[in-house]
């Protein structure tokens, strides 16, 4: 039985589990290492509930607990047993569930060939691409949960989505060296 | 290019924000309209936003699976009360022995802490350590003289200016990180340290501590706040160190859980 104020506290926290496991998964790209950062932040989250400024938003504070833990690299994996069996594996989610439909399959690939680039950016750009591209927070947002100034989040974003361009183009010759933010003319 | 009353040039955050759906309509159609005369540039950042479209819907896919028992709220409540009952439990057990052994240390000192009463500061140590809050918790520029990534010179800084061992306590369990320090000067010209920590929202926490050898306090928590700032403090005399832990608009019972931990590490620490 959970009381009223657990009641409220799950009420805000269970909405964002989907999306912290994505953003847990595509950071570490193994399910059940995932679940366990997410675990592990929720636990904290929890633990913490009453340090929380009342008026921050809940969905940021919870990436920036999951964010944190995954810089520090405090997995603590294996702590207490899976309760889920081990049916999951790393590219399960990109199979082709009916290899009939073409576009479904064309889809697919193109996924594919998205998520194994994107493994390929430095860890600072993947965070920024995933906060701002997938998980919808604002550039502010983003720069305040990841504790830096908005100014080094669009330069992440920047040469974070021109190298995964490139790296999907093809382009052998991607540069780490591609000159910070500018105004184009 | 410029338009007619719009002074600004298309710049990289404005293609950023193309890609990513925010401009508003006006800039939006400056930047189309931009796109025309640079195709190539484009033709690159339509694609990043196709790429975008990609991530989404490569990420999205495994968004309608359950979510598994063990990240249920509820289940992670019930295995933390669980959890807690065995250290209470524990608790309970060592303050009991301790009693019959004839006294009451540390570890009890949790079940002691005075109840309900609010005891505004008069002790000038208190007095420092909760205006020393005020002034650079607030400060987003400098809170900090050094900072953590110097923790090893900083805690060899202050204890060489306390003339005390000191550590700084870990609070990451309880999702504080140490942000670093500062060495400020007590009311009677003692040296003091103050360390500032930094919970999950960002929201500041400090620990303050010098020398004090005024009597009438012992190591029991009293508890001590400025009720028109809402900053509040739990603190405690030790042989002779004052200690407070301050907070801004932190429940009582979370800001006295940050202390019994303060306190359990400083009594280690001492212990060694």
């Amino acid at each position: 039985m959970m009381a009223g104020g657990e009641r409220a506290m799950a009420a805000l926290i269970e909405p964002h589990i989907p999306a912290l496991r994505r953003f847990a998964w595509a950071l570490l790209r193994d399910r059940t290492a995932a679940d366990d950062l997410v675990q592990d932040c929720l636990e904290r989250a929890i633990s913490s509930w009453h340090f929380r400024r009342h008026e921050a938003d809940a969905k940021a504070w919870l990436f920036a607990i999951l964010h944190n833990l995954f810089r520090m690299g405090r997995r603590s994996a294996s702590r207490r047993g899976h309760a889920l069996p081990l049916d999951e594996q790393g590219d399960e989610g990109l199979q082709v569930a009916d290899p009939t439909a073409d576009q479904a399959a064309e889809h697919r690939l193109i996924w594919r060939d998205t998520l194994i680039a994107l493994e390929a950016l430095p860890e600072d750009q993947r965070v920024v691409l995933l906060l701002v591209g997938v998980e919808d927070f604002s550039y502010d947002a983003a720069a305040q949960l990841t504790g830096v100034p908005v100014g080094t989040v669009m330069s992440r974003l920047s040469r974070g989505r021109e190298r995964l361009r490139r790296l999907i183009a093809g382009d052998s010759t991607v540069d780490l060296a591609r000159p910070p933010l500018r105004r184009v003319k | 290019m410029t338009v007619n009353g719009d002074p600004l040039p298309v710049g990289e955050d404005d293609l950023q924000g193309w890609v990513d759906g925010r401009l508003g309509q006006q800039r939006n159609a400056l930047v189309e309209a931009w796109f025309a005369e640079n195709p190539e540039t484009a033709a690159r950042f339509r694609a990043m936003a196709a790429q975008r479209h990609a991530l989404r819907a490569a990420l999205g896919e495994g968004q309608a699976e359950p979510v598994p028992a063990r990240l249920r709220v509820a289940n992670l409540l019930a295995a933390r009360r669980q959890a807690r009952l065995h250290g209470v439990r524990r608790i309970a057990a060592v303050a009991a022995w301790l009693v019959i052994g004839g006294g009451l240390g540390w570890a009890g000192h949790g079940l002691l802490v005075p109840q309900g009463a609010a005891v505004t500061a008069t002790r000038p140590m208190v007095a420092e350590a909760l205006s020393a809050h005020r002034v650079f918790a607030a400060d987003a520029v400098r809170p900090v003289e050094v900072a953590a990534a110097q923790e090893a010179q900083l805690v060899g800084w202050l204890s060489s200016r306390l003339g005390r061992p000191l550590e700084a306590p870990d609070l990451a369990q309880l999702g504080y990180h140490l942000l670093g320090g500062r060495l400020l000067a007590g009311a009677a010209g003692d040296p003091a340290a103050q360390l500032m920590y930094a919970g999950p929202g960002a929201e500041r926490l400090t620990v303050y501590l010098r020398a004090d050898r005024a009597g009438g306090a012992g190591p029991e928590f009293r508890f001590a706040e400025v009720p028109a700032q809402g900053i509040t403090a739990f603190w405690w005399v030790d042989r002779g160190f004052g200690f407070a832990v301050a907070a801004e608009g932190l429940e009582r019972l979370a800001l006295q859980r940050v202390a019994e931990s303060v306190h359990r590490q400083v009594a280690l620490s001492q212990a060694l």
